[in-house]
């Protein structure tokens, strides 16, 4: 944990890991290898509460959740401590005012996060099965240890540590962790701006976050309503009017399936709030502000007796400004005319730049190279009547640029994943595609939603299951038109596409 | 936002392509003897992955040793938010100047910022997001600053949509297309800066300014014009440098600048 918080550990069957900003107990004495590594990985950004939270739940969601034991997290957040319970495992939070909050694992189908103020000064965390012992604690830093049952001391509560001095721990010999983690390597420095700090109402009910387009009982309907014609003028509210999408997409010709109507939300009702995503991206939003503690009050607290209520210092990393050994580059090459095409002028950071596949095209008179199909070409905008049809094989050119509603581009000359999370997609991990990650306040984004790729001059786009689908504005422009699940379908450019409630414009410089 | 780490934020500067910059005053683990800085925050919350590659790239441009480079002095991220500080003008930049500069202060400005460019080129790094406002004023000359962060925080990414559509003004179009950035890309763009600074007007006349898709149409599609109110000199030049296929440009951003060295001379 934390160097200013306390961490004390109790005998029993489960294991305790803690590294900087986080205390996990796990039950049972092997925890997987896969919760050890997020725990650690999720120390490297600190503080480490929401990245923890996200990795848990990636793990939760993904394919071995079921080896996956009961275990309950505390970790700092910003501005307070998030409790994390998963399975048979229960928390108590006491609060400055003497009440407890008690938090349990199994109240949850999935799990439980919750981001207590604060003002909680003393969170503990043990198994249903194995409750804390009375036995004296054990102090840990870090490490790896057997333990049954976890505790962490928010410190200069005055309330708070009058009721723990009885358990003043005195470290037993053979106590020391046995794994040591490694050493944070940023420094808290001095506080960031007071946060206000937001205490969760005692008799709130627990908050059972999960990826709430994967779980909504609603899909989210796509965002232009089917039965308004596309209006440019009237859509104030999106940044990309599409007047031309409808009649571009006939520049060339995509083998789309005819419209199915009864996938198509008709009259898309007004979208809900999805349940839990406020908990999800602020946990404590809803929370009384009134009772926030003043900044005031924070300054205040050298001259009384007060329980201090300043906030966390937000660790800072500030690194070196000297190059890693082994990363200086070659100068830029020469833009010279480069007869394999395409690669001239490359920048020097290759680990970014996909290796290119070869395809069969044409040249048009001025040598550049285009798919076979073309009218005019795409670099130039000669017409390609006259060309010799001569194939040749040469390395793909972008086939064009995703314009997302945020205006956020991406060239397509790559195989991309779309969704809320798409790093955590396997195609991302072996970097056999790019992510894009869509942000989506309603959660209507699937963590793994969608996927583009590229097949010979073909732009295919596939919906991944996604909860809420991924949708392409029909021909006409006055509806939407679900794609089966897993199964491509070819875009041709100008289409409009609504993965979740995000949208995007696929642009081509085909020139017609 | 009044802090980022240690620094005590004091006014924006302006937002760029993926953040804002901020005036502050340094925190004292600098040891510097200035009494401002200008601090970018990084307007998204990037991944692991992408502060590895931002910081990559940061420490390659502050590694090179050029006097028109406008100095890094620190680089950091804090509860998953990207800053960096670097040097500060008060003079401003060709963008956002405090007095408007002379037609020579302009040709010397964009001049240094090409020798800045040709620097990190040879130091293999496209600068990418060379514009006015990226070109600071100082000392009857210029200082090129930051760098253009689209595709190192997203692989693949051209526009983050994050700054002012106009800024697509400077980008080459090859560039939005999916070419690689290279030497040529920023030779380009100094063109489309000196353009700017010397006529007060867009190589493409007038970008429509309501959305972005139709802003990168209109760029992607219209060939650019230059300005009948350049001398013959300086319209052959950014003519040279805008020419549609990169082999028939300057080869250098230092040969860029010696031709405008030529032009301020002639003056």
């Amino acid at each position: 944990m934390n160097p200013d918080r306390r961490l004390e550990i109790g005998r029993g069957d489960g294991t305790v890991v803690a590294v900087p900003g986080i205390a996990l107990l796990a039950v049972g004495d092997d925890p997987p290898e896969s919760l050890v590594e997020i725990v650690r990985a999720a120390a490297e950004t600190q503080p480490p509460g929401r990245d923890l939270a996200r990795r848990l739940a990636g793990l939760l969601t993904g394919d071995h959740a079921d080896r996956v034991p009961a275990f309950g997290a505390v970790a700092e957040v910003d501005g307070g401590l998030l409790v994390f319970l998963y399975g048979s495992v229960d928390a108590t939070a006491v609060h400055d005012d003497g009440t407890a909050l008690r938090l349990a694992g199994s109240d949850a189908t999935t799990w439980v996060d919750r981001v207590l103020g604060l003002d909680h000064r003393v969170v503990t965390i043990a198994s249903e099965a194995d409750p804390v012992s009375d036995e004296t604690p054990f102090e840990v830093t870090s490490g790896i240890v057997p333990a049954g049952w976890l505790r962490v001391i928010v410190p200069s509560s005055a309330q708070a540590q009058a009721g723990l001095r009885a358990e003043t721990p005195q470290a037993p010999a053979g106590a020391t962790p046995v794994e040591p983690a490694e050493p944070a390597g940023e420094t808290p420095v001095e506080p960031a701006e007071p946060a206000e700090e937001v205490p969760v109402a005692e008799e709130a009910p627990v908050a059972k976050v999960a990826p709430v387009a994967e779980v909504a009982p609603t899909p989210i309907p796509p965002p232009r309503p089917v039965d308004q014609p596309l209006d440019p003028v009237a859509e104030s509210t999106s940044p990309l009017p599409e007047p031309e999408a409808a009649a571009q997409s006939s520049t060339t010709e995509p083998t789309v399936e005819p419209a199915e109507p009864e996938t198509a939300p008709v009259t898309p009702p007004p979208i809900p709030p999805p349940p839990g995503a406020h908990a999800a991206d602020a946990p404590s939003a809803d929370a009384p502000a009134a009772d926030a503690p003043s900044p005031e009050a924070a300054t205040a607290q050298a001259e009384t007796d007060d329980p201090p209520t300043e906030a966390l210092p937000v660790a800072f990393e500030s690194f070196s400004l000297t190059p890693d050994r082994g990363t200086f580059r070659a100068p830029l090459p020469a833009d010279r005319e480069d007869p394999t095409g395409g690669t001239a002028g490359s920048d020097g950071d290759d680990a970014e730049v996909p290796e290119r596949k070869m395809v069969q095209g044409i040249m048009c008179s001025r040598q550049h190279f285009n798919s076979p199909d073309s009218a005019f070409c795409s670099s130039c905008g000669i017409s390609m009547v006259h060309a010799t049809h001569n194939l040749v094989r040469r390395e793909r050119p972008p086939l064009g640029f995703l314009v997302f509603d945020d205006g956020s581009t991406f060239t397509l000359d790559d195989r991309y994943v779309l969704g809320r999370e798409p790093e955590s997609d396997p195609l991302v991990q072996s970097e056999q595609a790019r992510p894009i990650a869509l942000e989506d306040a309603q959660m209507s984004v699937s963590r793994v939603h969608a996927e583009i790729q590229l097949i010979g001059w073909d732009v295919q786009l596939l919906d991944r299951g996604s909860t809420n689908g991924t949708h392409l504005l029909n021909e006409r422009g006055d509806g939407w038109d679900r794609l089966p699940p897993q199964q491509p379908r070819m875009v041709a450019p100008g289409s409009r596409v609504a993965v979740g409630q995000r949208t995007f414009v696929y642009e081509s410089p085909q020139r017609g | 936002m009044r802090r980022i780490a240690d620094y005590e934020l004091e006014a924006s500067l302006g937002s760029g392509n993926h953040g804002e910059f901020f005036v502050a005053r340094p925190p004292g683990r600098l040891g510097l003897d200035v009494d401002k800085v200008a601090v970018k925050v990084l307007a998204l919350n990037a991944s692991d992955d992408a502060f590895r590659r931002v910081g990559n790239e940061l420490k390659l441009f502050a590694s090179v040793a050029c006097p028109q480079l406008v100095q890094l002095y620190d680089a950091g991220h804090q509860g998953g938010v990207f800053y960096y500080a670097m040097e500060y003008f008060d003079q401003g930049s060709l963008g956002r100047p405090a007095t408007t500069p002379q037609r020579r202060q302009a040709l010397q400005a964009v001049a240094d910022a090409a020798r800045a460019a040709h620097a990190l080129h040879e130091a293999g790094v496209a600068h990418r997001d060379i514009k006015p406002a990226n070109v600071m004023l100082a000392n009857g000359g210029g200082k090129l600053s930051d760098l253009g962060l689209a595709q190192i925080l997203s692989p693949g990414q051209t526009v983050t949509g994050i700054g002012p559509i106009g800024t697509i003004e400077y980008m080459e179009p090859a560039l939005i297309l999916g070419e690689r950035a290279g030497r040529a890309t920023d030779v380009w763009a100094l063109a489309a800066t000196l353009h700017r600074a010397l006529s007060g007007t867009s190589i493409y006349g007038a970008i429509p300014d309501g959305d972005l898709l139709t802003a990168l149409r209109h760029v992607v599609q219209t060939p650019p014009v230059v300005s009948d109110g350049l001398s013959e000199e300086e319209a052959s030049l950014i003519r040279w440098c805008l020419a549609p296929e990169r082999s028939d440009r300057p080869a250098t951003a230092a040969e860029v600048a010696q031709h405008i060295d030529q032009l301020a001379e002639a003056l």
